[in-house]
C-alpha cells in the first residue's frame, strides 16, 4: 500500500495541533513517533520511487484546472534530508526548556510547510507556502524576545516579503501568458510558445524572488542575521541553514528545468555561484562570533550547490545535489555543537572557547568530524560531493578557483581546531549534555562520515546514478588534502589573520534600504542580460 | 491614447514600483511596511486586470448563459488568498515593529541598526 503524499504535510501540522492543544508531561513522545513514521515513509518512498515520478491529484480534477502532489527522484531526496533532520532536532531539544507547547507547534508546522514546498507543483502553491513559512521562521528566530532579535526577525521578514512581491508579479506575467500555473503543464507549453522573448520578463521577477530565498551573492546579508542570531535556539539555525535555505535552490533547479527549452543561464549562474562561494569564505574569516562564522560558511556552500547544478556535465549537476544533503548534515550539526558550547562557555565568541578536548572528548570528536567533512577531507561527506561538483574541469581559471574556494573553507575553521587543541584557561569542568543529545549528534556525525565512506552506495540507491568514487580512491586524495591544509594554515596564521582587509571585511553590514536597492539590482541586471543575450 | 495607457495593468505596475521605491528609498520603519503595502495593491490590482475584456460578465449568475465573454475567475479566488496573507504579514510586520519600537526607542532603520550593532 503507497502511503499518501498529503500525510508528509498533513501528519506534523495535525501533531503540532494536537500537542498544543492537549496538556501532559508525556506528550511529547507523539512528536518522535510522528517524526519516525515520517522518516519510514520517506525512506518507503527513496526505495520506490525509481526513475519515474508520481502524481496524486488533490481534487477530482484533471491537472490544468485541478491542483497536485508530485513526487519525483529530485523531491524525495529532499523529503529524506528534511524529515531526517527534523526527527533528528526533536529529540535533541526533548529536555530543552525551551521545548514548550507554542515552539511544538511552529517547529512542526514548519516542517510540514517544507515538506510541501518540495511537493507542489504549482506556482501559487509554491507562493503561499513560502509566505507562510516565512512568518513561522520569523516568529521561531525572535523565540527568546531579546532587543537583538527583534531588529533580525524584522529584516527577515520584511525582506523576504519584498522579494516574495517580484516572485507573485514573476507568477501574474506568465498566468497572463500560459493561462495556466502549474509546472507540468508551463513546461509542455513552451515549446509551442512563438515568441519566446516575453518569458524574459517573468523569468527575471522569480529568479530575482528565489535568488534572495536561496541567498546567493548580492542578495544574503539578511542571512547571517537569521541564521545567526544570538536569540533562536541552536535547533532553528540547524534546520534554517540545513534544509530551509535549500529551498531556494530547490526551486531554482524546478525553474532552470522548467524553463530549459527557452532560457539559457548556465553561465551566468556559474559566474554567481562563484561571487557567492568566494565572497560567503571571506566574510566568515572576518568573524569571530561562533553563529555567525557558521552563518556565512553557509552561503560559501550554497554558492558550491549552485556551481555544482549549473555545471555543463552530469556529474557537475549530481555533485551539486549530493552537496545539498552533506551540506545539510554537516552545518546542522555544527550549529547543534556551537549551541553546546555557547551553552558551556556562556560567550559567543570563539577565541574565548578554549580546551575543548579536556572538557569533553566525545564533542571534540564530533566537532572534528563535521569540520573534516566541511573543508572537504577524503572519506567524508562534503569531500565526496566537492569530487563530483569538480569533476572533468578542463578551465585553468576555475581549477584555481575551485583550489582557492576549498583553502578559504580550510583556513576559516583553523579557529575550530584551536577550540580544540588549545589549553583551558581555568581548571576545566566537566560538560552537561543530556543522554538525547549525545545520541543525536554522534548518529549525525556517523551519518556525515557514511555519506562519504560509502558514498557509492548512497548514490545507487538515493539517486540511482552510475557515478563512483570509492574509498581507495578518495584515500589516494588524502597527501594533498594535508599539503593543501598546512597551506592554507601558513597562509592564514601570519598573512590574512591580522590584517586590515579582514577587519574592514567584519565592518560591513547593509541597511535594510541597501537590501532592497540590492534586490532590484539584481533584478534589473538579470533582466538587462537576458535581453541581450536572449 | 491616453485612455489606453491608463488601464489596470500599467497602473499597477506603477503602483509596484511605487512600494518598491518606498522600501528602498524611505528610512522610516513605519512607511516601509506602507511600502510594502502599497506593493500588494499594486499585485493584487495587476492580476485582476490582467486578460480583462471590457465586456464580460462576472463568472456568477443567470447572465452567464448568454454572454459573449465571462472575465477569469482563477486571478479573483487566487487574489483571495493573497489579501488573506498580505493582511496577516502586514499585522506581524506592525506587532513586530510595535515591540522594535519599546525596545530601540526609534523608527528610524539606520539608528536601530546602529543599535543592534553595540548590542553584540
Amino acid at each position: 500500500m503507497t502511503p499518501h503524499l498529503l500525510l508528509f504535510i498533513m501528519l506534523p501540522i495535525l501533531t503540532g495541533l494536537l500537542l498544543y492543544i492537549i496538556k501532559h508531561p508525556m506528550i511529547k513522545a507523539i512528536a518522535v513517533i510522528t517524526e519516525v513514521v515520517l522518516l519510514t515513509m520517506t525512506f518507503w518512498y527513496v526505495l520506490t520511487i525509481g526513475e519515474h515520478s508520481m502524481m496524486t491529484l488533490l481534487v477530482n480534477v484533471p491537472l490544468p484546472f485541478g491542483m497536485a502532489l508530485r513526487i519525483d527522484r529530485l523531491s524525495a531526496t529532499m523529503l529524506l534530508l528534511n524529515n531526517f533532520l527534523f526527527l533528528c532536532m526533536i529529540v535533541y531539544s526533548l529536555k530543552r526548556p525551551y521545548m514548550n507547547r507554542l515552539f511544538i507547534f511552529l517547529f512542526l508546522s514548519l516542517q510540514g510547510m517544507i515538506n510541501a514546498l518540495f511537493l507542489s507543483t504549482d506556482f501559487f502553491n509554491v507562493y503561499i507556502l513560502i509566505e507562510v513559512a516565512t512568518i513561522a521562521v520569523s516568529i521561531l528566530i525572535m523565540y527568546k524576545k531579546d532587543s537583538q532579535s527583534m531588529y533580525d526577525g524584522m529584516i527577515y521578514l520584511l525582506v523576504n516579503m519584498v522579494a516574495m512581491g517580484f516572485f507573485l508579479l514573476g507568477i501574474g506575467y506568465l498566468y497572463k501568458t500560459f493561462g495556466v500555473l502549474d509546472f507540468v503543464t508551463i513546461e509542455n507549453l513552451i515549446p509551442h510558445l512563438e515568441n519566446k522573448r516575453v518569458l524574459v520578463l517573468p523569468f527575471s521577477f522569480l529568479i530575482t524572488g528565489l535568488s534572495l530565498k536561496a541567498a546567493l551573492m548580492p542578495l544574503f546579508s539578511w542571512l547571517p542575521k537569521a541564521h545567526g542570531t544570538a536569540s533562536a535556539p541552536a535547533v532553528v539555525s540547524a534546520i534554517l541553514s540545513g534544509i530551509f535555505v535549500k529551498v531556494g535552490i530547490y526551486l531554482l533547479i524546478r525553474m532552470i528545468g522548467i524553463f530549459s527549452f527557452a532560457i539559457d543561464l548556465q553561465d551566468f549562474f556559474l559566474f554567481l555561484g562563484f561571487l557567492t562561494a568566494l565572497s560567503g569564505f571571506m566574510f566568515a574569516m572576518a568573524q569571530s562570533d561562533i553563529k555567525l562564522i557558521l552563518a556565512y560558511h553557509t552561503v560559501s556552500q550554497i554558492g558550491l550547490i549552485l556551481i555544482g547544478i549549473s555545471g555543463i556535465r552530469d556529474q557537475n549537476n549530481f555533485g551539486g545535489i549530493y552537496h545539498i544533503l552533506s551540506h545539510g548534515v554537516f552545518k546542522s550539526l555544527f550549529f547543534l555543537v556551537s549551541g553546546i558550547l555557547v551553552q558551556h562557555y556562556k560567550t559567543r565568541k570563539i577565541k574565548n572557547m578554549t580546551g575543548l578536548w579536556q572538557t569533553s572528548k566525545h564533542v571534540s570528536i564530533v566537532l572534528i568530524f563535521s569540520i573534516l567533512s566541511i573543508t572537504g577531507a577524503p572519506l567524508f561527506s562534503g569531500g565526496y560531493s566537492k569530487y563530483f561538483i569538480s569533476y572533468g574541469n578542463e578551465s585553468e581559471l576555475l581549477k584555481w578557483l575551485f583550489v582557492v574556494i576549498n583553502a578559504g573553507t580550510m583556513a576559516s575553521f583553523i579557529k575550530f581546531f584551536r577550540v580544540i587543541f588549545t589549553k583551558p584557561l581555568e581548571q576545566a569542568h566537566k560538560m552537561q549534555i543530556d543522554i538525547n543529545q549525545k545520541i543525536v549528534i554522534s548518529i549525525m556525525a556517523a551519518v556525515c562520515f557514511l555519506l562519504g565512506f560509502a558514498g557509492d552506495l548512497v548514490t545507487k540507491v538515493v539517486h540511482h546514478q552510475p557515478y563512483t568514487y570509492d574509498a581507495v580512491s578518495q584515500l589516494s586524495k588524502l597527501p594533498i588534502y594535508l599539503f593543501s591544509y598546512l597551506i592554507s594554515y601558513l597562509v592564514f596564521r601570519f598573512i590574512l589573520e591580522n590584517s586590515k582587509a579582514l577587519k574592514f571585511l567584519k565592518g560591513i553590514e547593509l541597511s535594510f534600504n541597501s537590501i532592497n536597492l540590492a534586490i532590484v539590482s539584481f533584478f534589473f541586471v538579470t533582466l538587462a542580460y537576458l535581453t541581450i543575450t536572449f | 491614447m491616453i485612455k489606453e495607457i491608463i488601464n489596470g495593468e500599467n497602473i499597477s505596475i506603477i503602483l509596484f514600483f511605487i512600494g518598491v521605491y518606498g522600501v528602498c528609498a524611505r528610512r522610516n520603519i513605519f512607511k516601509t511596511i506602507m511600502g510594502l503595502s502599497i506593493m500588494q495593491a499594486g499585485l493584487i490590482l495587476f492580476f485582476l486586470s490582467i486578460n480583462t475584456s471590457e465586456n464580460a460578465v462576472p463568472p456568477i449568475g443567470p447572465e452567464i448563459m448568454n454572454a459573449i465573454s465571462v472575465s477569469d475567475p482563477v486571478p479573483q479566488a487566487l487574489m483571495i488568498t493573497a489579501v488573506v496573507v498580505g493582511i496577516s504579514t502586514t499585522a506581524v510586520s506592525l506587532t513586530m515593529f510595535i515591540s522594535l519600537y519599546h525596545k530601540y526607542g526609534t523608527t528610524n532603520w539606520n539608528k536601530v541598526k546602529k543599535k543592534r550593532g553595540e548590542l553584540d
